[in-house]
């Protein structure tokens, strides 16, 4: 088996890339039209597993309340859309700049909170949006059953209403999402988020701007989920404050701490676990609370760092392991 | 001109007076220890000069500016104009306006004073060198564009982040452990570790927490040597240190401290000397018999 | 007089929020844990009430405001149960684990809570049989103060006395406050930490099971999801209190109430959840150790 993965390992990415690509191409055409939205969803959770994987397995920042900049992306879109007849494909960007613009504002009172009130903070942030959204303000947000009629994605003249064009869109900009992180992992950047997450202190010293730090990520990685929600306006033509509920924050937080934390192949494993598996099997569905209850609670006992963790994980849980922190202040002799 | 200098410099935990009007002067390239029993304030005052904890009451500049200030208080904010527009990013208003506050940790280094701390805070789970690497990190820009696009700007950018790092591994004689995870080293090459990262900052003045502390009398030796290397490069140094031999044996001038005062200052023979400072480490003598 | 009615419906959900909060606090303080799951188990207070009474009532074929006792004890020895038996499977191995995993933890079995009595009891909502709810009340300068009001009122106040003087006074109390400080010294001092840590999760949900059966009665309907919202506002109630703290759980719950009472009576009912939220970011970000916590900092 070892001698098998390193076989493996030996293999240039590019090709088991390129392999993966091709039949990520080709997947949904021999399917019905259930199953390619089947794998719609899964590309869509995918790209939202990693964009919170910035916020959660870069920096290392709690976030239960991601959802909610996925459910205002939607509205962005859907609302510019519905009320000013914005061509779907224009308010793109919209909802990104939205969602990041959100992202500052609410994450920048909280940024020196402490890992567990920061939790919950952002669990208080995400109701705070979806009831904002429910309780239809200002009336433009049509209630707790939200708006329907957004038109469709008009690309080369074109309507899109099928499924699988809607994959094949989500599947681009997954795969743009995969480059950027991968690269932003790979960065000044995300050295800087290795640093904060290893020791914020000692990080701070080093002239590490841990504030502005922090908030790019939480920026980023909101902009990025209000893509997401676009996307989703995009196919499901209707938005409701659903998308922004906690069980979403839940199931997103699951995908990347449980597939796999700061990981790329982490947020498939956790896709597929936490959206794809249930979608696909109808007694998942209904004990789907259950289901998510169960691998939260065996994973956190057998294995804290996800199923598919990045190395850098890794190496921290087993290292918190073997000596468990003594508290998270760092305490020196009184002097 | 005095590189560093405090005035009335104090700081209280609640009740607790841990710094009790320090003032005191560094001079350039010396390499200054700053002595005393523990729970005298020493760490606090290295805490104040980094931008850790505000004092709460007196100054520190650096190099002629104001670095370190009391918190202002909310009444106190809201009557100082600078205040009501240090929310404009123009420069000559953030200048006025750092100079009403203490400056935050990262800004410090920014500014050119680098430290490591009495127990060892490296970046336990990542190499040699990536720690290392974090020092050119304020003096770099790439960023989210420049991670993503890689322009070559930024390719040259990493190379001399990898370049400066290295260097400095070098100058502490790290250079072969460079791709090793941090927290395998052993003891006396982390202490070593934490001091190249800061010197990667390229400051100039270094402030070593307890550098010595839990090395054997072979690495302390060779700690000597490395500290008076770093000040012959150009760098000021400022000491906390315990262990006698290594304080005596390479600082100029020694300040004691003790219960947040300063009590002496001198020469290492004139401290050594002094009956107050014995008195602190020791407890008063006892009379003799006749 | 409104105002005085807003007051006196505040206190009564503040009374509420106090029996939830003080599980809430009292785990926090031995395990520096949230336990999210605590809302739920008040939810499972309301289903296992109704089943009991249900039973009851079948047994005795006549309502009875009386039967209200046993099935008190049914739920209280149930839930605390429960409970231990949580704290036993999902806790008690992420001891050592950091903060974030028993967090994660508790939100697993919170989910798992929901899910089966989702499927156990179904999606609809439940009402409790009104003969055994108490009717009539009495005005008092003007506002109503029903006799549930006033039964729940005193029997919730009694509960939190009883609790307070339980950890003042007792040994088994003065445990409890050793190990929320410090769990290796009180081994060292002979204190059976994982008991008392036992004890702190039969108590605990037990006042949550029982008051998820008063509320229920109360308000005479319920469903699967109450536990989510309240079990919150519980948690903000702690927190507004400060977290761990028994006093703080009290002050808190009552300032909750009332707050949100009166949020709701003068601004607009829609909005009360909002209000509760807001509360706990600016607690958070404000002062976070809450109204009767000790500041805390960290050394470096």
């Amino acid at each position: 088996m070892k001698d098998l993965l390193t076989r493996f390992r030996a293999i240039k990415p590019l090709y088991w890339q390129g392999a993966l690509l091709f039949l990520a191409t080709l997947a949904p055409l021999p399917l019905g039209d259930y199953y390619r939205s089947v794998l719609w969803r899964t590309g869509l959770y995918v790209m939202l597993g990693l964009s919170l994987n910035i916020i959660v397995g870069y920096a290392g920042l709690f976030q239960l309340g991601h959802a909610a900049f996925y459910g205002v992306g939607a509205y962005t879109a859907g609302m510019l859309n519905i009320y000013f007849d914005v061509p779907l494909l224009l308010t793109f960007p919209l909802s990104v700049l939205v969602a990041a613009v959100l992202g500052y504002l609410l994450t920048r009172p909280i940024l020196h909170l402490r890992g567990d009130y920061l939790c919950i903070v952002t669990i208080a942030f995400g109701e705070v949006v979806r009831l904002v959204l429910v309780n239809n303000i200002f009336g433009i947000t049509g209630g707790a059953n939200g708006l329907s009629g957004i038109d469709r994605l008009v690309l080369f003249g074109i309507v899109l209403r099928a499924p699988i064009y809607h994959y094949y869109i989500v599947l681009i900009f997954l795969i743009i999402t995969i480059f950027a992180t991968q690269r932003l992992q790979d960065s000044r950047l995300g050295r800087a988020w290795r640093y904060v997450r290893e020791d914020e202190v000692a990080a701070e010293a080093m002239g590490v701007d841990t504030t502005r730090v922090k908030l790019l990520a939480f920026v980023l990685g909101s902009g990025w989920a209000g893509l997401a929600g676009a996307l989703y306006a995009a196919k499901i033509t209707v938005i409701s404050p659903d998308q922004a509920k906690f069980m979403e924050s839940v199931i997103l937080f699951c995908i990347v701490v449980l597939g796999g934390t700061g990981s790329i192949p982490g947020a498939f494993v956790g896709t597929l676990g936490m959206v794809t598996l249930p979608e696909l099997s109808r007694p998942l569905r209904a004990w789907r609370d259950a289901w998510l209850g169960v691998a939260m609670v065996t994973m956190m006992i057998a294995r804290p760092e996800g199923l598919w963790p990045s190395r850098q994980i890794r190496r921290e849980i087993k290292s918190e392991e073997e000596a468990p922190d003594p508290s998270l202040a760092v305490t020196g002799r009184s002097d | 001109m005095a590189l560093l200098e405090s005035r009335k410099l104090t700081k209280q935990f609640g009740g607790l007076t841990a710094v009790d009007r320090v003032a005191f002067e560094l001079k350039e390239r010396e390499i200054l220890g700053l002595i005393g029993p523990n729970g005298a304030g020493k760490t606090t005052i290295f805490n104040m000069i980094t931008g850790i904890y505000a004092p709460t009451e007196g100054e520190i500049f650096f190099q002629g500016r104001r670095i370190a200030h009391p918190p202002l208080t909310w009444a106190k904010r809201l009557t100082t104009p600078t205040w009501w527009m240090s929310w404009l990013p123009l420069p000559a208003v953030q200048e006025r306006w750092n100079g009403f506050r203490s400056l935050r940790p990262h800004e410090i280094t920014e500014r050119g004073i680098a430290r490591t701390f009495q127990t060892i805070r490296l970046f336990n789970n990542i190499t040699v060198l990536e720690n290392a690497m974090s020092g050119p990190h304020y003096r770099t820009q790439a960023g989210v564009a420049g991670a993503i696009f890689r322009p070559s700007s930024q390719r040259r950018e990493e190379q001399y982040i990898v370049d400066e790092a290295r260097k400095n591994l070098g100058f502490m004689g790290l250079e072969e452990y460079e791709d090793e995870l941090a927290k395998n080293l052993p003891y006396g090459h982390q202490r070593r570790l934490e001091i190249a990262r800061a010197l990667a900052t390229n400051p100039t003045l270094i402030i070593l927490d307890e550098p010595a502390a839990g090395l054997n009398e072979q690495e302390s030796i060779e700690l000597m040597a490395l500290i008076e290397k770093i000040r012959d490069s150009g760098i000021t140094v400022l000491l906390i240190e315990h262990d006698m031999k290594v304080v005596m044996g390479i600082c100029e001038r020694i300040i004691v401290l003790d219960y947040g005062k300063k009590i002496a200052e001198g020469t290492p023979a004139e401290v050594q000397g002094n009956p107050r400072v014995i008195e602190a480490y020791l407890g008063e003598e006892e009379k003799e018999e006749v | 007089m409104q105002l005085l009615q807003q007051m006196i419906n505040g206190v009564t959900i503040g009374a509420f929020y106090v029996l939830v909060a003080m599980g809430y606090t009292m785990v926090y303080g031995v395990l520096k844990l949230i336990n999210f799951a605590h809302g739920d188990m008040f939810m499972w207070g309301a289903y296992i009430g109704l089943t009991t009474l249900t039973g009851l009532l079948g047994f005795f074929a006549q309502g009875s405001a009386w039967l209200a006792v046993p099935t008190v004890i049914a739920v209280m020895l149930t839930i605390a149960a429960v409970g231990v038996l949580v704290e036993r499977i999902a806790y008690r191995p992420l001891r050592e684990s950091g903060r974030l995993a028993p967090v994660i933890s508790a939100l697993g079995v919170a989910f798992i809570l929901q899910s089966l009595a989702r499927n156990i009891y179904g999606a609809s909502y439940k009402t409790y049989p009104r003969d055994v709810a108490l009717t009539g009340g009495f005005a008092v300068a003007g506002a109503r103060v029903s006799l549930m009001q006033v039964i729940v009122l005193v029997i919730s106040f009694l509960l939190m006395a009883v609790l307070y003087l339980f950890v003042q006074r007792t040994r088994i109390g003065t445990a409890m406050r050793a190990v929320s400080l410090n769990h290796d010294v009180s081994r060292l001092m002979g204190i059976d930490v994982d008991r008392i840590i036992s004890i702190v999760f039969l108590i605990g949900p037990g006042l949550g099971g029982v008051a998820g059966m008063i509320v229920a009665l109360y308000y005479g309907s319920f469903d699967f999801t109450v536990g989510w919202v309240f079990g919150l506002k519980a948690f903000i109630a702690a927190i507004l209190g400060g977290i761990g703290n028994i006093p703080g759980a009290m002050l808190g719950g009552m300032l909750l109430g009332v707050t949100e009472t009166l949020g709701a009576g003068y601004l607009s009912p829609q909005w009360k959840d909002v209000i509760a939220y807001i509360i706990l970011i600016l607690i958070l970000i404000f002062r976070p150790t809450g109204l009767l916590g000790e500041r805390v900092a960290e050394k470096v």
